[in-house]
């Protein structure tokens, strides 16, 4: 079974995945928003910004997440001191890292239902905020759903940004993939199974929720021939 | 009064147009498609981007290019019919029905929501998802919905473009006793001639972005310089008084503008009706023939004639202080020797009641 201190790199995990997602679904809601709306030249600059994650080795992003948040860093001169190997750096750091997963299927979703609820939100004398939480939101709660779980998935399986920001503090910074990699280090293959295993069924589980959901969906929408 | 002058260039088209429409009543907005209908529309509700000019509604400034004053749509107090049902997908009927009426500041709310659903007569459908509706269906809780949003002004898209025939029907039976109910200007696009001349009173034609015409209803069908007239299901319409019902004859006799008409229909005396008369239902005569079995015969002096393809001939007549429409072969003309100021009389075979 689970000893002690893998269960508390658990938890930690589950703790950095909710606590990031939480601040990724407020950072991303908006700024999706924005770029499925806008036709601003900054827009391409903006989404490209946002995708560089998907194709940068973590460690690259630790690295400039290091430089940032430690302790001669920007942000250090500005008052922000010990970020760097504590929880907030890690929730700083998964943030970045797990950014286009949830700006893009939530860009996407805002795209495909198209301008006309907007259209017709404001002909009823709806202004924008009102639209955007009584019309935008629920119209695109799927894609809202599909990017939290992105989300949230993608930060527990997070392992190169950790290590360069977070390091391996037990109950700080020490999250499961950080655990596995101590493990199978010190020979100890079976809790490495065992946490490696509780990942995959977590993963599989949170995945398979999400495209269920999205299947039923689609196919309601699509039996309703609606626009 | 809605007063406008605006233009947009767009790839393809531009509109360039300029107008003012009285502040009550049913504006027909007509044109082929691609006649800048749907753009106008749009401009008018400040959804079309690169406008230039201005719209004014009454004393109220909505845009002006000049000013860099562009009030959003959901400041204009417009209600907007779109063509496609578009109601939201997230809530039901009445949901959606409640999303307009919440909008509305408490003392401009004059049409109720109930009003809303008996005028258009959705009561059954009010706990129904949109996607379980028929496009009929859709586009009533749509028009519903339009009016307890209680705007100022209603504009409307072909709102019957995307509703089978017998939806269609309904729809513009109960538009007609709806406008009898509200006082607020009303613009109405479509490219089918029925509808605007069951619903309008006055119209305003389009061609390839530029106004053609504008004016009341009866004249613009009835101008031969207008491509209405020509239309292969050209009307004339009258508006009329019910005189009497004669219950054992089942006919109602009705006055206007043409002198007397008789529908065999029952009508309650002193309503008012709107009667069209298509071109093709009318034949002349030189002679009032009391052995015919037509019902109405009036009359009429003809006061234009137009030769059109296909060997026919449309005649405009002025019948009492109306004028109508008739379609004759020219072996007819001919044969009758017809020529403009002659007196004849006109057999009118059908009239449609509104």
């Amino acid at each position: 079974m689970l000893e002690s201190e893998d269960l508390i790199a658990l938890l930690l995990t589950l703790r950095l995945a909710l606590v990031s997602t939480i601040v990724l679904m407020l950072i991303s809601l908006p700024l999706a928003w924005w770029l499925s709306q806008s036709q601003s030249r900054f827009k391409t600059a903006m989404e490209t910004l946002v995708a560089l994650p998907l194709v940068l080795p973590p460690t690259v992003l630790g690295f400039y997440l290091l430089l940032m948040l430690g302790a001669n860093g920007p942000l250090a001169s500005m008052g922000l001191t010990g970020l760097a190997f504590s929880f907030s750096g890690l929730v700083i750091g998964s943030v970045i890292y797990s950014l286009p997963f949830v700006v893009q299927p939530l860009q996407n979703a805002f795209i495909s239902m198209g301008r006309w609820p907007i259209e017709v939100a404001a002909s009823l004398g709806a202004g924008p905020l009102d639209r955007f939480f009584s019309v935008v939101l629920p119209m695109a709660r799927r894609g809202l759903l599909t990017a939290a779980t992105l989300g949230f998935a993608h930060t527990l399986g997070e392992f190169g940004v950790v290590l360069m920001i977070g390091g391996n503090i037990p109950g700080e910074t020490r999250v499961v993939s950080v655990a596995i990699y101590e493990h199978v280090e010190a020979l100890e293959y079976a809790r490495a199974h065992m946490l490696s295993l509780l990942l995959v069924l977590t993963s599989f589980v949170i995945l398979y929720a999400v495209y269920r959901l999205n299947r039923s969906q689609a196919l309601l929408k699509i039996g309703a021939g609606r626009p | 009064m809605l007063c406008f002058n605006l233009a947009v260039s767009k790839a393809d088209f531009r509109l360039n147009i300029k107008a003012e429409l009285p502040a009550q009543g049913v504006t027909g907005l007509v044109g082929v498609s691609g006649a800048g209908k749907t753009t106008l529309l749009r401009g008018l509700a400040g959804l079309e981007e690169g406008c230039h000019g201005f719209v004014r509604f009454n004393d109220q400034h909505w845009f002006d290019s000049e000013k860099r004053l562009n009030l959003p749509l959901y400041k204009r107090s417009i209600g907007f019919v779109f063509q496609r049902p578009s109601l939201l997908p997230h809530l039901n009927v009445q949901g959606n029905l409640d999303y307009a009426w919440n909008r509305v500041p408490r003392n401009r709310r004059i049409v109720s929501i109930s009003e809303a659903i008996e005028w258009l007569d959705i009561h059954d459908l009010l706990y129904r998802r949109p996607h379980q509706l028929s496009g009929g269906e859709a586009q009533r809780v749509a028009i519903a919905r339009s009016l307890c949003a209680n705007s100022d002004l209603l504009l409307m898209d072909e709102p019957l473009a995307a509703v089978d025939i017998s939806g269609r029907n309904e729809i513009l039976r109960l538009l007609e006793d709806i406008k009898k109910k509200l006082t607020l200007p009303i613009l109405y696009v479509s490219h089918a001639l029925d509808e605007v001349a069951r619903l309008s009173d006055q119209l305003l034609i389009m061609k390839q972005g530029r106004l053609l015409a504008q004016g009341p209803v009866e004249e613009m069908l009835t101008r031969f310089d207008l491509p209405l007239a020509h239309a292969a299901d050209a009307e004339a319409v009258l508006d009329v008084f019910v005189d009497s019902y004669d219950e054992s004859n089942k006919i109602s006799k009705l006055s206007g503008s043409a002198g007397s008409l008789y529908v065999t229909q029952s009508l309650s005396p002193g309503s008012r009706q709107r009667l069209r008369i298509g071109a093709k239902d009318v034949s002349i005569a030189l002679s009032h023939a009391d052995d015919s079995s037509i019902l109405n015969i009036l009359p009429a002096t003809i006061i234009e004639i137009s030769a059109e393809n296909g060997g026919q001939n449309l005649l405009k007549l002025q019948v009492g202080d109306a004028v109508i429409l008739a379609r004759l072969s020219q072996q007819s003309v001919n044969r009758l020797s017809l020529t403009v100021g002659m007196s004849v009389f006109a057999q009118i075979k059908a009239v449609s009641l509104v």
